[in-house]
């Protein structure tokens, strides 16, 4: 501790240099983490899928609905422990800029998403209202909604008598639970009664997919391929994937695009971390000579590289938690701003990574001239320019 | 002059002896130039696939208030109130060169992934062929009209397996028969199947209805004549679209987005860079030092120092952004990748496109770096106290 005010006078020897190498540290660490929190909110739902839960839609994707009567014919069947008809409402709140998506479900059935966490009251009052709405943190922040308040939303999917305006009554809020789901994913729809958009839409009896919860995970792949042969010959063949499956393949769709970025962003971290490497070991380099009188005054050679080393370790940490604060800082800006592209979420996997690769650069960019500093005599050291 | 020209000779030819440092830059200038053009080559690609399918004759018949194109509809009595409107071009029999459209998207899995991603099936009438002169029968044959035949775009057929002429394709409605491909010059259209509007429609639409009407202009005032004739018949709650307008809206998201990334991307390294030349000239001015002393102790003036420091940063970046251009273009240029496109929810292909625009356009950014880059460190080689660098060593 009491070599901290050297290493401290050692670190601003060259000001100007110090201060460009410490930013280079923090803008790269601020992509690094960017970049992380871009790639985890793409991947939060394959990541979050329950091992217990098949997702059943039309055999050719969710282009087209299926009957909502095949709900009792999935119930019935062997190993399967509750099912739940998913519809989608999309649409938008107020303004066309304002996309928004009501999902419409039977939370009683014991297949919703167990990853949502809402107040026992607050499922009763659900339960009880048929307009009946639970908001999602995301939508419920961005609108500032209260309990109680109307909340229409104006869809192309019309209802009974034509008119594509809907409105429910905010009764809750729901949420993701981190520990359960590893991850937020985006919350930026309303749940509704699924009873109640059935008796209202216009062409009743569609589901778009079936959550189907299984007693046993192990059986996952055989119940699918029963759930499939049973609807084979029907008019709307049906295909059943495991959710991390299905999440994974509406990932997918984005195809390369996202590779494409996460490889590009990649190739910045790593030209920014070579720079600012090369700085400081340059930066060592210089000081061979001062190395050499420290150990004319007695210093040892562990000592003298310990000194390098914990200088380059103050500059890379340092650097490094500013740079990956700041990505944590704007993390909750984008997510609002990138609701329905992203729900951005930085993992805390992400800071220690991104403190771990800090450590390894530290210490390489310092090692290297210690190491040759140490094998120097001193007094070539001395004259070393 | 002859002093400008002996010293920066001779400040470069000695480069090869500070090779470490000064390849950081290059290598530094090289990350930040490829970066930058591959990324806006990305969004210039994508760009370029949808507007080449739109023509500014060409005018899409919409639902007014939809303003995609996917979620439009327009009903079988309908079409023949817009078909009879004013504006379209007309053929010899006196017909109107527009035809109605249905959308429908399936599931195909990618020839090299085999993972399935959605496709978009366009079903059109019996006038595409003269709505959209520029589809190319490159193999095979044109569909037949009453019949399950498709054509792919050639796009859609690299991507996708099982796309080959003769193949039988599981769709939404039943089978289909591929009887050919086509080509349009490089569009979003490339990315499709198409068929006969009817034959798509059939066992498919629970509303029975049409996607659109897509019709050519007779001339480019007929827009406001048309427009007007549509938005004014009681029946329809239709308006029309350009198709120039219809495209760009479409590539408008992604491609901002990625521009944007890749300016930022580019902004941030470029900082980077920058740091880069200014800590390696001002080392190499330092080992100068002794040499730049000297000269300046026999006579020369601040000038040719300056400039052959800033000679030495610029040769320096403009290396790095030759490497990085020609890695952008060796990589690059023409490199297919898809993506989904939000608006229709299927796949479309784009080739990046490394145009003479971005490789200047990154050369510009190389040598404004490289000359900001060599300022500092070339003011103080014209500041050094003689005397005392003499006397340093």
């Amino acid at each position: 501790m009491k070599f901290l005010p050297l290493i401290w006078a050692m670190l601003w020897r060259s000001r100007a240099r110090t201060w460009l190498t410490f930013l280079s540290i923090v803008v790269a660490f601020f992509l690094f983490g960017l970049l992380q929190a871009v790639h985890a909110s793409f991947t939060a739902g394959v990541r979050s899928a329950l091992d217990d839960v098949l997702i059943v839609t039309y055999r050719q994707g969710t282009i087209r609905p299926l009957p909502a009567a095949y709900l009792s014919r999935l119930t019935a069947m062997k190993g399967v422990a509750a099912v739940a008809a998913i519809a989608f409402l999309p649409g938008w709140y107020q303004d066309p800029k304002n996309p928004l998506v009501a999902i419409a479900i039977d939370i009683t059935s014991g297949a919703s998403d167990r990853r949502v966490i809402v107040a026992p009251e607050e499922v009763k009052a659900f339960r009880e209202l048929r307009t009946g709405a639970l908001a999602g943190r995301d939508a419920a922040e961005k609108y500032g909604w209260k309990i109680g308040d109307k909340i229409p939303l104006h869809s192309p999917i019309p209802r009974k008598d034509g008119a594509k305006h809907w409105e429910f009554d905010l009764v809750g809020f729901l949420d993701y639970d981190e520990t359960v789901a590893g991850a937020r994913p985006s919350s930026n729809f309303i749940l509704v009664n699924f009873d109640y958009f059935d008796a209202a839409v216009q062409f009743p009896g569609w589901v778009m997919w079936y959550r189907v919860r299984i007693a046993d995970p192990q059986q996952a792949a055989a119940i699918g391929q029963a759930i499939d042969r049973e609807f084979l010959n029907s008019a709307f063949a049906t295909r059943t994937q495991p959710e991390r499956e299905f999440q994974a393949g509406f990932l997918r769709q984005f195809g390369d695009i996202g590779v494409m970025v996460r490889a590009i962003l990649a190739a910045v971290f790593f030209t920014l971390v070579l720079i600012a490497g090369n700085a400081m070991m340059q930066a060592f380099r210089e000081r061979i000579p001062e190395l050499a009188v420290l150990k004319t005054v007695g210093f040892t050679d562990r000592q003298a590289g310990a000194l390098a080393v914990g200088e380059s370790l103050l500059l890379c940490l340092a650097a490094a938690a500013i740079g990956l604060g700041a990505a944590w800082l704007s993390v909750f800006p984008l997510r609002r701003s990138l609701d329905q592209l992203l729900a951005m979420t930085l993992p805390s996997t992400t800071l220690a990574a991104g403190i771990a690769i800090a450590l390894v650069l530290a210490v390489v960019a310092a090692a290297v001239p210690a190491w040759k500093a140490t094998r120097l005599e001193v007094a070539a050291a001395l004259g070393a320019k | 002059m002859h002093s400008i020209i002996g010293i920066s000779a001779m400040s470069l030819s000695a480069l090869p002896q500070r090779w470490g440092a000064s390849l950081v830059v290059v290598i530094g200038m090289a990350g930040v130039v490829a970066v930058m053009i591959s990324v806006l080559a990305m969004a210039q690609g994508l760009e370029r696939t949808f507007a080449n399918a739109g023509r500014a004759d060409r005018v899409i018949v919409l639902r007014a208030d939809d303003n995609s194109g996917m979620s439009s509809a327009i009903t079988r009595e309908q079409v023949p109130t817009v078909l009879a409107a004013p504006g379209f071009a007309r053929d010899r029999d006196g017909k109107p060169l527009a035809t109605v459209q249905k959308f429908m998207t399936s599931v195909l899995p990618d020839r090299k992934t085999g993972a399935e991603s959605n496709i978009l099936l366009r079903g059109v009438g019996d006038k595409a062929w003269s709505v959209w002169p520029e589809v190319r029968i490159i193999e095979g044959r044109r569909f037949a009209y009453g019949k399950r035949e498709l054509i792919v775009g050639r796009a859609a057929q690299e991507q996708f397996r099982g796309l080959d002429v003769g193949a039988d394709v599981e769709m939404v409605n039943g089978p289909w028969t591929v009887v050919g491909v086509f080509a349009t010059g490089g569009s979003v259209l490339e990315s499709e199947l198409w068929g006969d509007a009817e034959m798509v429609m059939a066992g498919y639409s629970i509303s029975g209805q049409f996607s659109s009407v897509v019709g050519l202009l007779e001339s480019d005032a007929a827009f406001q004549t048309l427009k007007a004739a549509l938005t004014g018949t009681p029946t329809l709650n239709h308006t029309i679209k350009r198709e120039t307008e219809f495209y760009a809206e479409q590539a408008g998201g992604l491609a901002r987005l990625v521009r944007t990334l890749g300016y930022v991307v580019a902004a941030i390294m470029a900082l980077g860079a920058l740091f880069a030349a200014v800590n390696t000239l001002y080392a190499a001015v330092k080992v100068r030092a002794l040499e730049i002393a000297t000269l300046r102790a026999i006579g020369f003036g601040a000038l040719p120092v300056v400039t052959s420091v800033l000679l030495e940063s610029l040769v320096l970046c403009l290396a790095g952004a030759v490497l990085g251009s020609a890695l952008a273009y060796g990589f690059f240029n023409g490199y297919t990748i898809s993506t989904l496109n939000a608006a229709s929810f299927s796949q479309v292909a784009f080739a990046f496109h490394v145009s003479l625009g971005l490789v200047v356009q990154g050369i510009l950014w190389s040598c404004a770096i490289g000359l900001l880059g060599g300022l500092l460190p070339a003011l103080r080689a014209a500041r050094l106290p003689v005397a005392e660098a003499l006397r340093a060593s």
